[in-house]
């Protein structure tokens, strides 16, 4: 049988490798794979959410608004791709009973007082799990924010909610965080 | 949160609430701030709000680089590697040559979740967005999928063909044949799936050739040529042709000769 056969672009780099687009592209995947962490919480999903994410990039680059935020764009991509998985895995990661986490964490917080040393007390590993406890939307915005320092209106795009839903989200989110650190830091004293 | 002072409305602590994000940001509009800045100065509730609020805000600030991950090496080249899928990339002439082996921890990391996704976005990249190279695009990701699914999925006993046929179009709506297992092409028929997100829109046909698994891909349109193509990547080769109204990807790890091209041409003759 005669094969028609195509060359491949083995040991050369890939076509549009040295571009603007594909080098500042490629020059996200930590942030994104960092973020894909936080979403997923294993790194095998967080790997392949990245892995998907560059795929569906890069076969949409000509959809890609020149002048635009690459970043922010890529992040929506992840975001998209992150939701799409897990409403074919059965959870949706923003059904959220938000007024329940409120009440859980105005309960959680009443007679506490904020303490200005906590900061300099909190561990990276403490900050992680404290980070990682919260639940997935209200992570996902405090995240997107204070670690990838995203404006409110981009990360309301990424995530498909309104800019006060992201507001909302990420002042409960810090609260949250915030009681648990505390927590973390009462229980070591 | 029904702290305020006596005389201000107890609403006054939800209407700023929505506001301290921003506050805390340095991003809320003058009048707002004002509003923040006057209430919480007579409301111990939302003062200590505000100050956890921005505890927590600053804890993460301050350990942002702690907390970012790095992405492997592995991941950063198979991502630096898709940029080849980009519809105005054109793909470099040269010689076949073998690709890297793919590591095995990477193999091993590769769920089964996911074992689907890669195709629908191969079936997206053909029918949704006209790839000015869809043969390279599907095998490469008829290969990445077969390598993934193989991995995991692989099943241990010879599979019934016309059942299996049946079975499929009982669920999915549209037919295929499915090659029965064959000792002359020292092929074995282990089992039919379906792409869990692409919903029954790519069939995959299982088998074991030759002590390795050999895969054929399915997809319900015609959208290459009837003459096979091979493309070799990652140490694969797949074989693509349409027929009739179906389209054929198969892939296996064996290299390309009279064996190969005997198991092409028997797939083809039982194919629909």
């Amino acid at each position: 049988m005669v094969f028609r056969r195509r060359a491949t672009p083995a040991g050369t780099p890939a076509p549009g490798a040295d571009d603007p687009f594909t080098t500042e592209a490629l020059s996200y995947v930590d942030s994104l794979y960092g973020t894909a962490l936080r979403l997923t919480r294993r790194p095998a999903d967080a790997e392949d959410l990245v892995q998907d994410t560059y795929l569906k990039a890069f076969r949409a680059a000509s959809q890609f608004e020149r002048g635009t935020n690459l970043k922010a764009w890529l992040f929506t991509i992840l975001h998209n791709t992150f939701r799409n998985l897990r409403r074919h895995d059965g959870r949706n990661p923003v059904d959220v009973d938000s007024e329940t986490v409120e009440q859980a964490a105005d309960a959680a917080g009443a007679a506490q007082s904020p303490e200005q040393l906590l900061t300099r007390a909190t561990l990276d590993a403490d900050l992680q799990a404290a980070l990682d406890d919260l639940p997935d939307a209200f992570r996902q915005a405090v995240w997107l924010r204070d670690v990838e320092e995203f404006a409110y209106a981009e990360i309301a795009q990424m995530v498909g909610v309104p800019i006060g839903t992201v507001m909302s989200r990420i002042s409960r989110g810090r609260r949250m965080l915030y009681e648990r650190l505390s927590k973390v830091k009462a229980g070591a004293a | 949160m029904n702290e305020s002072r006596p005389g201000e409305p107890v609403n006054e602590c939800r209407a700023c609430e929505p506001l301290l994000a921003a506050y805390v940001d340095g991003e809320v509009a003058p009048d707002d701030g004002e509003r923040v800045r006057s209430h919480v100065a007579s409301c111990a509730c939302c003062r200590d709000r505000l100050a956890g609020e921005r505890a927590a805000r600053e804890a993460i600030r301050a350990r942002r680089t702690g907390l970012r991950a790095c992405a492997s090496d592995e991941l950063k080249a198979r991502c630096a590697s898709f940029a080849a899928l980009r519809p105005d990339a054109v793909p470099a002439p040269g010689p076949v040559t073998s690709r890297p082996a793919i590591p095995a921890s990477f193999l091993r990391r590769w769920a089964p979740l996911s074992i689907a996704a890669t195709l629908l976005l191969a079936v997206s990249v053909v029918f949704g967005l006209g790839l000015n190279d869809k043969v390279q695009a599907l095998a490469v990701q008829a290969t990445i999928d077969h390598v993934k699914c193989s991995r995991f999925n692989t099943g241990s006993a010879p599979a019934d063909p016309i059942a299996a046929a049946r079975d499929w179009q009982a669920r999915f709506g549209w037919p295929i044949a499915v090659p029965a297992s064959s000792s002359a092409s020292r092929l074995e028929l282990r089992a039919v799936r379906r792409c869990a997100v692409t919903d029954g829109r790519v069939a995959h046909l299982m088998y074991i050739w030759m002590g390795e698994p050999l895969s054929v891909y399915v997809l319900p349109k015609r959208t290459l040529a009837d003459g096979a193509e091979l493309v070799r990547r990652f140490r694969h080769n797949s074989v693509m042709w349409s027929q009739n109204d179906r389209t054929y990807i198969m892939v296996t790890p064996h290299d390309r000769g009279p064996a190969l091209d005997g198991v092409v041409a028997y797939v083809r003759a039982n194919a629909f």
